[in-house]
């Protein structure tokens, strides 16, 4: 293990590593509460799209339990000119 | 088709800022197969053998540009490089850090120099004030020589490989001048005159010795010495060429003489 103070690859890595693990926890929360499926997101539970309730960012915080909290933020639409409309391919 | 594993010493130049005074050289043993890339092994090591070991690395597809490294004396990028092409008969194959630019730590070298260099050609588009009614139109002969200056990755190995690089700190370097070229070819871009201005000097296109070195060392087997030879050319006659260029936008039928 590289305990060096200059471009020290491994504490690199380990920081990585830590960011990677915190956010798989946040995708899996915000995929667990959005009960729909959009693009990548796909859920056999609930395989429809769902534009009433969730056109909306995932917005999710660290309580001090380190677990993710979550909220919402709306989506910026220009609903004249670019109604959102489900992808069919 | 054999897929048995040999082992090979892995000759790695070392150098530790906080420790040494000077790089050195340590062995590893590895065993490989006939997959393997040299990257690979020196994954291997980092993870199991030694892992102060220090390298730039990233995509590990030779798309990013970040292990450029010199190899039995030949600047290459690891990640795309198998290692039984690079064993001696001794079954060594020796990894350096690129030559001429100052190492930071084991195979990491300071880029800076790599970067202003790049940075002083411009290397954005400059845009022209009049845009064509429809599209910018360019010809079948031109997209093949700009193609083979847009693939460039920055790596670095042709500008580590360069003696002039080496012995005169000002030269911009194959790889600038490579994008400069790009960029004065670019039918969208109204910059040519200065661009060819700032390299058709002795720190620029001039210098070069038409040496080679960067085209046998590019691995996206580009052509920086013709690209500088171009701008060479154009260099004599800039203006001229910036008008060609402009009529060009309004008039083409033809490609840029």
């Amino acid at each position: 293990m590289d305990t060096g103070k200059q471009f020290n690859t491994d504490v690199l890595a380990a920081l990585e590593t830590e960011h990677l693990l915190t956010f798989s926890e946040v995708i899996v929360a915000g995929g667990l509460a959005r009960t729909e499926s959009r693009g990548a997101h796909y859920r056999t539970d609930y395989p429809k799209r769902d534009d009433e309730s969730w056109i909306k960012h995932t917005m999710a915080h660290k309580a001090e339990d380190g677990k993710p909290v979550l909220s919402y933020k709306s989506v910026n639409i220009d609903w004249e000119k670019y109604p959102p409309q489900e992808r069919k391919y | 088709m054999s897929d048995t594993q040999k082992t090979a010493s892995v000759r790695i130049q070392r150098f530790n800022p906080e420790k040494d005074h000077k790089p050195h050289f340590q062995e590893f043993t590895v065993s490989y197969t006939r997959d393997m890339t040299l990257l690979d092994a020196l994954h291997e090591i980092k993870s199991h053998q030694d892992g102060t070991l220090t390298y730039r690395r990233s995509c590990r597809h030779a798309i990013c540009g970040s292990c450029a490294m010199n190899v039995n004396g030949i600047n290459m990028l690891v990640c795309n490089t198998p290692i039984k092409e690079h064993i001696n008969r001794k079954g060594m194959v020796t990894i350096k850090p690129l030559p001429y630019l100052p190492i930071i730590k084991d195979l990491v070298v300071d880029r800076t120099k790599f970067w202003e260099q790049y940075m002083r050609v411009k290397p954005w588009l400059i845009p022209s004030p009049e845009v064509p009614e429809k599209e910018y139109r360019i010809s079948t002969e031109e997209v093949e020589a700009l193609n083979k200056a847009e693939t460039c990755i920055m790596c670095g190995a042709c500008y580590s490989a360069c003696t002039v690089v080496g012995t005169s700190e000002n030269y911009i370097g194959p790889h600038a001048l490579l994008k400069s070229f790009l960029r004065v070819l670019d039918p969208r871009d109204a910059g040519a005159a200065e661009r060819l201005e700032e390299v058709g000097t002795h720190e620029g296109a001039y210098r070069c010795h038409t040496i080679f070195n960067c085209i046998d060392a590019c691995p996206k087997k580009l052509d920086p010495t013709k690209a500088i030879e171009t701008l060479r050319n154009l260099a004599q006659k800039r203006l001229a060429f910036e008008d060609a260029k402009k009529k060009r936008l309004t008039t083409i039928t033809k490609a840029v003489e």
